[in-house]
């Protein structure tokens, strides 16, 4: 089993393989897939427009399945059918997170939707659960250190770019933001791309001039299903209107994910006696990862910047509308998130969700009311999305709820 | 001076416009119905705003609306959303209200004032709103004002579901098949609108004190008011509908606009909304024709199927007569010896199908010629019981076969088979000469005719002259697949950019194809539709239709000129090829012909059923809304060969065992504790708690817990739980117990044993949206059962305060999985004698797979009944022991309950004998994976696949249309497989 695999990816790496890779965070994965480049997979980053993949998904998968996975099959497909590759020598890879709601099939469902048209595109898998042995990733140490490392900056970025973007034009955030990447990729492989705090230096004296000022704006948290929550194609370009409708968008981090995923296997020992043999290492593992991302918030100190909630802080919130053994999808992260932006000055949030997601009707609209009871100024908006859904409806409702904005 | 504010609300219909003085007094008010020109008809207000004042006068102006929103980007004029605008006018005009309700066309909103301001809007997927309103007045064929009217008179209420128009739909279809009469049902729809916004808006929280009522639907419907007041119980003077209702929105932005906007003169914001680039990233599609040569090749290339019609007065000798009462429509054919149509039918049946057919049965026995003889008669279709009963129609089936028969008619090899009413699709495949898989729409995929319909209503035209519009269309709107809400929100969205209404309607027939084609049948190419394709069913009369259809596929298809009367040809073929029988009603009898109806309910069981029974002359009856037999008297099953009905009785006495004790313990009996229930019971009770067990569902209970519910999207059962958990708080129990599960039972047959995120969960959902719970009156402990040692400490600490021991903790839950074994254990041995006595009776076997909890009554709907009357045997996937090496799935298969259904099609897919039926709760996002799984499963094995997806709604009609074909599908390849 495992040769195959070798086998598989070695062949990607020295047939020059295109592996095609969905959208999700498009400054994240912007570095990772550099850092990946160089180790000789050919990552490239599709990003879809307008409605033509939402379409090509619906057709190929299921109408019933979630919106995620018909949109980015949708926006495989059309890339693939583009003309642009050659297909005898492209890829396509996604992730699973081996938990208990359906995003784990994905997939299944994505090899379905290729097996007639694109029989010789392989699916790969991304995971971190011992899944899909024979077609996932391998992740030394090293480069999985790398990947987090792209989490972390991308996250750092993402964090300068949403603050300065509510009061600075947008070329200039993005001029900002280019010179950090051009830096930050042409230090991967280096012992530099580690030094996190002079990289954070680096990125703070290029948004030196973009800190904001004057009256802050009223600032919108925006929680829940990952994919949703970050891609601009599939959240109808959710970031930008709330810029357009004058506040200042407020993401939670992706290495927020990270650790949520490392911290429930530390329950799934407590609470099911599981992982008893790693347990001691992944708890060094969480705590070690907690410790580098504080220092990211170390950096921020003295600017006009705003950190990033504290994760324990996060964990100590959720705990007060629901218990932490809920952890398919985004599970209590969800609800941890609201509480902690409610209880931080972001009262306003935006719950995103695939239409008819599972765990979301739980941790999503299922906490909206024990939220608001904990934080009576908490102004909440759940949003649905689906691949026939049309932003106008949508954006209505964030209407109203710009219109309550408490602060 | 010159202080004016003018408010433009826009609507998803309607465009209104207000003016106010600086005293804030009402200068101007106006609404226009815009039918998608939403620019044109601001102006058009405008202007009429003009003549009465200058160019040049100066005022302030805000947008509000749905609509207004994308006007006000565009124009650069300023906006406040619609609630606000509500919000700020009602503080001016009635500082009294308490809370007021707007129902608008496609929105439903509640603004609560005293005590809290909040302001909330349904979800995108929740009916009881204008639309929904406007379209079961389409399906009972009456206006507004008549529905209104007649709501009036009613004498009963019936529940109906209105979260989803569609699903109120299938409701009312039964309601009017069964014969209640449309007053009753014009008041349940105003109820259900009523119920739907309490229950799905307030959720729980009281809605009380003066409450205004505003929008179009509460301003002109006073049996919709009267609804509301009822049901919140408001008295005459606590509920305000205010006389300028219909312009509230706008005049809320006009008062907004004083506080807040800039001066402009009304010449200026003419021109800005003139200047307004309303095109937006519309994307087009595939023209249906490019010119009128196109269109008259496409018209020479249909014409060659054709059926010979025979002048009927003159005809001598036989006729054989056909009727399809289906759902919505009538059609009826009478047939010569020829195959030649001497009479036909196909009409809206208004919800009364006999009294229809009847009146066409004098019209031919007045029209026929003496000598010519109807000698034998068949129905198909919804109505196939009531009309044989009624008439004294000769034969009845089912509706799959009859449609086959019609389609071999006109092409003997064909391959497949797509027919689009009015509100329903079908599709078959066709093998050898039959029916190889079925392939119906469930219930949340209308697109059907009758949306096309209502739509042309709702834009002013009439269904075909809608369609025509459609035809040279130079850039249709791509609408998306989906149900009908979606589509009305998409089709909102290119109003708002501009899209013309020929546009929308070629936009809309490719919407219903696509549909068909990939939420349907979910085709993944044309190719597997073969090339043999017969299109049918009245909405492919629809030439956009069936063009749309056409360039979808890349194929040209056969569309009978019949298509809308192919269930009644087939019918009458079929009863040509019996013979006569001669039961049919005589001339004389149909004049003497009337019947009486009457409303009982049945005390044959707890299910207490609300029968309606017709009584014809002759002493015939015909009752229904039964979800039996019992109250016919007739000997169908007697349980025995039903597994469901083992489980139920198993799980009754287990309830029944008394437990008395210091504290008592409520369980609720639904998701995981269906399966669980006697590993909690027995561990409850030798711990010497009361232990209060929750009864089966019943739609009642449900209804009693439904303002708790925070998700409207989730699956019954798990809404259900609302409904167990406030029979149980009502029980005065002192806790309720519901324990959390991310993990089920390893049973070793899947790459994991999770539980689904909602049986895992619930819990914790119900625990913090029922004000009534709390932590320590609701114990949900997480614990996985497999981890004993952990699971009794967990189980320990949350019960110790009751003075439990870890030591007697640990005794007991080893005695509940002792308990629990047994039960299993009795399960399968069950299983095997029905499966042994099944086969020595000669009985098909139909697995019914589900999850645990659908076994419940109310969650399935007696389909296991309804199974066991068509004399078959009924067992279910959790009663056979999987002992083959594990199944290689090729999905993920990592639940405990799905691992058991894909060992269940491995296990049917091996025995002829046996079929397998997949439940499936409505919402339930792990059978969107696990259907396909379980049908490639079985459809490797050249075995049928049947889904049933089941919801609140009742529509035991259409259930019994697909089991029915099902097993005659079976029968027929048993059939030929002896013969071949």
């Amino acid at each position: 089993m495992a040769d195959a695999r070798k086998e598989l990816f070695a062949k990607l790496r020295k047939e020059k393989y295109t592996i095609l890779v969905p959208d999700m965070c498009p400054i994240h994965f912007n570095i990772i897939a550099e850092g990946m480049r160089r180790r000789g997979y050919n990552m490239v980053i599709v990003t879809p427009h307008g409605r033509e993949a939402k379409d090509d998904g619906l057709t190929a998968i299921q109408n019933d399945a979630c919106y995620p996975v018909v949109i980015i099959a949708g926006a495989f497909i059309h890339e693939l059918r583009s003309g642009n590759y050659d297909l005898d020598h492209t890829a396509v890879i996604i992730s699973q997170t081996g938990g208990g709601c359906r995003a784990s099939n994905y997939l299944a469902l994505f090899r379905k939707a290729f097996a007639k048209e694109f029989p010789q595109v392989p699916v790969l898998s991304f995971n971190f659960s011992g899944l899909e042995k024979e077609t996932s990733l391998p992740i030394s140490l090293g480069s999985g250190l790398e990947l987090y490392h792209g989490v972390l900056y991308g996250d750092f970025l993402t964090n300068l770019v949403n603050q300065a973007r509510a009061y600075y034009p947008k070329e200039e955030v993005d001029a900002a933001l280019e010179e950090c990447l051009v830096y930050i990729k042409a230090k991967l492989g280096k012992a530099s791309f580690y030094r996190r705090q002079k990289n954070y230096k680096f990125f703070l004296s290029r948004f030196a001039k973009l800190q904001p000022t004057g009256k802050r704006k009223p600032r919108v948290g925006v929680v829940g299903e990952i994919y949703v929550k970050y891609s601009p194609y599939a959240n109808n370009e959710l970031c930008e209107f709330l810029l357009r409708s004058d506040v200042e968008p407020v993401f939670p981090s992706l290495n927020e994910f990270v650790l949520y995923c490392l911290y429930n296997w530390l329950v799934d020992h407590d609470y099911y006696g599981r992982n008893k043999k790693s347990y001691p290492l992944l708890k060094l593992a969480y705590r070690y990862l907690l410790h580098i991302t504080r220092s990211m918030n170390k950096a921020l100190m003295r600017t006009a910047f705003l950190p990033y909630d504290d994760f324990e802080e996060v964990i100590s919130c959720g705990k007060k509308v629901i218990d932490i053994g809920v952890k398919m999808g985004e599970g209590w992260l969800i609800p941890a998130e609201m509480v902690c932006f409610a209880s931080n000055d972001v009262p306003n949030i935006v719950v995103v969700q695939p239409f008819g997601c599972l765990p979301n009707h739980i941790v999503g609209k299922g906490m909206v009311r024990p939220v608001k009871a904990l934080c009576p100024n908490a102004n909440i908006v759940p949003l649905d999305f689906d691949a026939s859904s049309t932003s106008v409806n949508q954006e209505n409702r964030l209407k109203l709820m710009l219109a309550n904005l408490s602060r | 001076m010159n202080s004016y504010s003018l408010g433009i609300d826009v609507g998803s219909t309607t465009v209104k416009a207000v003016v106010l003085d600086a005293s804030g007094k009402v200068l101007f008010a106006d609404y226009l119905r815009h039918a998608s020109k939403v620019k044109e008809t601001a102006l058009e207000e405008l202007s009429k705003i003009a003549k009465s004042l200058d160019k040049d006068t100066k005022m302030r102006v805000c947008l509000t609306g749905s609509a207004g929103l994308g006007l006000s980007e565009r124009s650069g004029l300023p906006f406040v959303q619609e609630v606000q605008s509500a919000f700020t006018a009602i503080r001016e005009i009635y500082p009294e209200a308490d809370s007021a309700i707007e129902l608008g066309g496609e929105d439903a909103k509640i603004i609560f004032i005293t005590g809290g301001v909040e302001e909330r809007m349904n979800g995108q997927c929740a009916g009881g709103t204008g639309a929904f309103i406007d379209q079961m007045a389409t399906l009972l064929n009456l206006s507004l004002s008549e529905m209104d009217e007649l709501s009036l008179k009613a004498e009963k209420a019936y529940p109906i579901a209105s979260r989803c128009g569609v699903f109120a739909k299938s409701d009312i279809q039964s309601l009017l098949n069964q014969g209640a009469s449309k007053e009753d049902v014009a008041l349940s729809i105003f109820y259900a609108v009523a119920d739907q916004t309490i229950a799905g808006l307030a959720q729980g929280r009281e809605i009380g004190g003066n409450v205004l009522f505003l929008g179009g639907p509460l301003y002109f419907l006073k049996g919709l008011r009267l609804a509301f007041m009822k049901r919140l119980k408001l008295a005459e003077a606590n509920a305000i509908f205010p006389d300028d209702a219909s312009t509230f929105m706008a005049k809320g932005a006009a008062i907004h606009a004083a506080k807040v906007g800039e001066e402009i003169s009304l010449a200026e914001i003419i021109s800005k909304i003139e200047r307004a680039d309303m095109l937006g990233s519309i994307l087009s599609g595939e023209r249906l024709f490019e010119n009128e040569a196109a269109f008259g090749t496409f018209i020479a290339n249909h014409e060659d199927f054709d059926v010979k019609r025979r002048d009927f007065a003159s005809y001598k000798g036989k006729a054989y007569l056909g009727v399809d009462a289906g759902s919505t429509t009538t059609k009826l054919v009478l047939l010569s010896e020829d195959n030649e149509i001497l009479y036909s039918h196909y009409a809206s049946n208004n919800g009364l199908p006999i009294d229809n057919i009847a009146t066409q049965l004098k019209l031919i026995y007045q029209m026929k010629n003496p000598s010519c003889e109807i000698v034998s008669s068949a129905v198909t279709g919804y109505g196939e019981d009531l009309i044989k009963s009624a008439l004294g129609v000769d034969y009845g089936l089912v509706e799959t076969v009859a449609h086959l028969k019609a389609a071999q008619f006109f092409c003997p090899d064909v391959e497949f088979i797509i027919d689009i009413g009015g509100q329903d699709i079908k599709c078959f495949r066709i093998r050898g000469g039959a029916i190889d898989s079925i392939m119906l729409n469930e219930a949340c995929s209308s697109g059907c005719g009758s949306f096309l319909q209502t739509f042309a209503a709702s834009l002013g035209y009439d269904a075909e002259g809608f369609a025509k519009t459609g035809y040279y269309a130079k850039n249709p709107v791509e609408l998306g697949s989906r149900c009908t809400v979606f589509m009305n929100s998409s089709v909102k969205q290119a109003q708002r950019e501009g899209a013309s209404v020929s546009d929308i309607s070629a936009g809309l027939s490719r919407s219903v194809v696509k549909n068909a084609l990939y939420k349907v049948i979910r085709v993944h190419s044309s190719d597997e539709l073969g090339s043999k394709i017969v299109v049918q069913g009245g909405t492919f009369l629809n030439n956009a239709v069936l063009r749309a259809f056409e360039q979808e596929i890349g194929k040209q298809v056969i569309r009978p000129s019949i298509a809308g009367l192919m269930g009644a040809f087939g019918a009458a073929l079929h009863c040509k090829e019996l013979g006569g029988k001669g039961g049919l009603i005589s001339q004389e009898q149909l004049e003497q012909f009337a019947y009486t109806q009457t409303h009982t309910t049945c005390h044959a069981c707890t299910a207490h059923c609300a029968l309606s029974i017709l009584r014809f002359p002759g002493g015939r009856t015909f009752i229904s809304g039964n979800k039996c037999d019992k109250p016919e008297g007739k000997k169908g099953g007697d349980s025995s060969l039903d597994l469901y009905a083992y489980k139920r009785d198993y799980l009754e006495k287990v309830s029944n065992v008394k437990n008395l004790g210091k504290y008592c313990v409520g369980l609720p009996l639904n998701l995981v504790m269906y399966e669980q229930l006697p590993l909690w019971k027995t561990f409850f009770g030798k711990l010497g708690f009361g232990v209060e067990v929750s009864p089966f569902s019943t739609r009642d209970m449900y209804r009693h817990g439904q303002k708790t519910i925070p998700s409207d999207t989730a699956c019954y059962p798990a809404k259900i739980m609302h409904g167990h958990i406030d029979y149980l708080l009502k029980k005065d129990v002192d806790f309720i117990f519901y324990p959390s599960q991310s993990y089920n039972f390893e049973e070793g047959r899947g790459d994991n044993h999770f539980n689904c995120p909602v049986v895992a969960y619930y819990g914790e959902l119900l625990k913090k949206n029922d004000a009534r719970l709390n932590d320590s009156n609701f114990l949900d402990p997480f614990l996985e059962l497999d981890s004993f040692s952990l699971a009794v400490k967990s189980l320990y600490l949350s019960l110790k305060r009751f003075g439990v021991t870890k030591k007697g903790v640990a005794e007991a839950l080893r005695e509940g999985l002792e308990a629990e074994k047994k039960y299993r254990d009795s399960v399968k041995e069950k299983t095997r004698d029905i499966v042994s006595e099944a086969r020595k009776q000669g009985k098909r076997i139909i697995v019914l797979a589900g999850r645990p909890y659908h076994v419940d009554p109310e969650i399935n709907h007696g389909i296991d009944k309804l199974l066991d009357s068509l004399g078959v045997a009924v067992v279910s996937e959790d009663g056979f022991d999987y002992d083959e090496p594990r199944l290689h799935t090729k999905v993920l298969n990592q639940w405990t309950y799905h691992a058991r259904l894909y060992e269940a099609a491995r296990l049917v897919s091996k025995n002829p004998d046996m079929e397998l039926v997949q439940l499936i709760s409505f919402g339930c996002g792990v059978d969107a994976i696990t259907s396909d799984e379980t049908r490639r499963i079985l459809e490797e094995k050249g075995r049928l696949y049947t889904a049933i997806k089941i919801d609140e709604i009742n529509n035991l009609g259409a259930v019994r249309i697909r089991l029915r074909s099902l097993l005659s599908a079976a029968e027929e390849r048993e059939r030929r497989a002896k013969n071949g």
